[in-house]
């Protein structure tokens, strides 16, 4: 009896050693995927106590441990259809999305079909397609964000069609709410986006976005990485923007803004990347046009951020020093009277799951 | 010595304990030690597999077949084939999972060549020129290649942590092993005949 249980205990043993051979997969089956990320920061600006000076997107608390965001995303796929669904919590999440009106923390919701290997459609409220950076910090390299960013949008709730001609290029035109960042429109679904992607040489990959509406407005925006080496990285985000002439939109107006910001970035090891960010965002002229992140029409501004992203796994630390220089004063001093510049560093630390 | 309750005593028992750590040790050194290097230095999976009787021309036949399998299509690409020499180049591609998330994911897509070489009675085959490329999570929540990031396996341990480079190669091995094991079963299959224009399947050889 025990001769026969020490048989098939052996037995079951080689045949775990089978099965694990034999357990790989080839392909992704397609299981349920969670994805998400958690970050906090520090943020120090030379002015003062909590003079929030640099007016772009999220970071914004002056001397203080806080946080960023909790962001989760479910995707699920089988066969030729998708969903996508993405929350987030917290004050970067309140930032970046309509949450005040409708505390729906919705970053992503839409479905996918893929009529053929080449077509597919996708629908529902989505991040949008213009622009170099974007809201996640987790997709980012700097950690504070640009003036392009904080005044493009943020989301577009809509209909794409994508083509793909070949992994080379590939185009997407789509109808989107006339607002831009809300879950529903103020009035229709009247906003056209085009974007056409292309690779015009190995590891060179470019956007060309365009958006337009008689209720937001006309942006068009240029989007392009170079890994030029296997350590070296060249960006590059260029947009021009039109306020449009819809007297009874929230954006009204006769102004609009103009920017260019580069983003060259270097491996020195396989743990820690540099990067620089450099920006020139001007607003555009005009009686009635808009101020964008305290850059008044006709002004200007350039700034300058130097970050690290050292990883370890998941995790990624960033320090970061950045100083913003304005055509005008439109800043404040550690006295609270008007400056040109600003200066501020920060170590954030990013959690991707 | 106790195990489960039982005494061991005697030359049977210890035969039986021989035999429980070889099934254990199979289980560690499965994929360990699978992955060499070739004249190059390069990775590969390299395996001579004897099938008996089988001509060349008949094992090239059910090697073709193979790619052409709706299980192997999206996986593998035949691209070339030489019935002279009896010789199949393929490449082909799987994915692979981090090690690290919270929640299993694809973390990236490992490419690699594939060649066959076929004889009377036997074949070899191996996999090599294996490159990773990292995936990302883009700003609709899907995961993509990242662009302009091509990892050969032999330089991952330069590119990324050590156990990502660690697991990453396990991956390759367990790859090859898997193929080993679907390859074999294909060509010690009698192929697909056809008879009025309808798929009959061969059941005489198994």
């Amino acid at each position: 009896m025990k001769q026969k249980l020490l048989l098939i205990c052996a037995l079951a043993v080689s045949g775990l050693a089978a099965k694990a051979q034999d357990s790989v997969k080839v392909t992704s089956d397609a299981p349920l995927v969670i994805t998400g990320s958690v970050d906090a920061y520090y943020k120090y600006d030379f002015a003062g106590k909590k003079i929030s000076n640099i007016q772009t997107s999220f970071n914004n608390e002056q001397n203080s441990m806080s946080i960023g965001m909790f962001d989760l995303g479910l995707k699920k796929k089988v066969g030729k259809a998708a969903f996508v669904g993405e929350v987030s919590f917290g004050p970067r999440s309140d930032a970046s999305l309509p949450t005040g009106s409708t505390n729906n923390h919705i970053q992503n919701l839409y479905v996918s079909y893929d009529f053929s290997d080449k077509f597919n459609v996708t629908g529902g409220y989505m991040a949008t397609f213009v622009g170099y950076e974007v809201i996640s910090p987790t997709g980012n390299f700097n950690y504070s964000t640009s003036y392009l960013f904080t005044n493009g949008p943020f989301q577009n709730a809509g209909v794409k069609a994508t083509y793909t001609f070949s992994d080379k290029a590939s185009l997407m035109v789509g109808i989107f709410n006339d607002a831009w960042n809300v879950y529903q429109s103020v009035g229709d679904v009247s906003t056209f986006g085009a974007q056409l992607m292309l690779v015009p040489v190995k590891n060179w990959t470019a956007y060309l976005n365009f958006i337009s509406g008689y209720y937001s407005g006309t942006e068009f925006d240029l989007t392009t990485n170079y890994q030029i080496t296997n350590a070296f990285k060249l960006g590059l985000n260029f947009a021009t923007y039109s306020q449009p002439s819809l007297k009874s939109s929230s954006a009204y107006g006769n102004g609009g803004f103009t920017g260019v910001a580069l983003y060259p970035q270097l491996a020195v090891s396989k743990a820690v990347t540099l990067g620089l960010r450099g920006e020139y965002f001007s607003a555009k002229s005009g009686n009635t046009a808009a101020t964008y992140s305290g850059v008044v029409p006709g002004e200007s501004v350039t700034a300058l951020t130097v970050t690290a992203n050292i990883k370890s796994g998941p995790l990624t630390f960033i320090p970061e020093f950045r100083f913003d220089n304005g055509s005008k004063n439109m800043f404040s001093d550690s006295n609270g009277l008007a400056t040109k510049s600003a200066t501020q560093i920060g170590a954030a630390a990013v959690y991707a799951f | 010595m106790y195990w489960g309750g039982f005494i061991f005593t005697g030359m049977k028992k210890r035969l039986w304990l021989l035999m429980l750590c070889f099934g254990l040790m199979n289980v560690a050194l499965a994929q360990k030690d699978s992955l060499a290097n070739d004249e190059h230095g390069k990775y590969i999976y390299y395996h001579v597999v004897n099938v008996g009787k089988d001509n060349a021309d008949v094992l090239m036949a059910r090697a073709i077949v193979f790619f052409d399998m709706p299980a192997n299509k999206a996986s593998f690409k035949l691209t070339s084939k030489d019935a002279n020499t009896k010789t199949i180049d393929g490449t082909g591609f799987f994915m692979v999972a981090s090690t690290t998330s919270l929640t299993k994911h694809d973390d990236g897509k490992i490419n690699f060549k594939l060649r066959i070489e076929i004889k009377d009675g036997k074949y070899r085959y191996w996999l090599t020129d294996f490159v990773f490329i990292p995936y990302y999570k883009d700003r609709y929540n899907n995961l993509v290649p990242k662009p302009g990031t091509e990892i050969p396996a032999e330089e991952l341990n330069k590119k990324i942590d050590n156990k990502g480079a660690a697991h990453y190669l396990d991956e390759c091995a367990a790859f090859g092993i898997k193929f080993g094991t679907r390859f074999k079963q294909q060509m010690e299959n009698a192929p697909v005949k056809t008879s009025n224009g309808k798929k009959v399947v061969v059941t005489e050889k198994w």
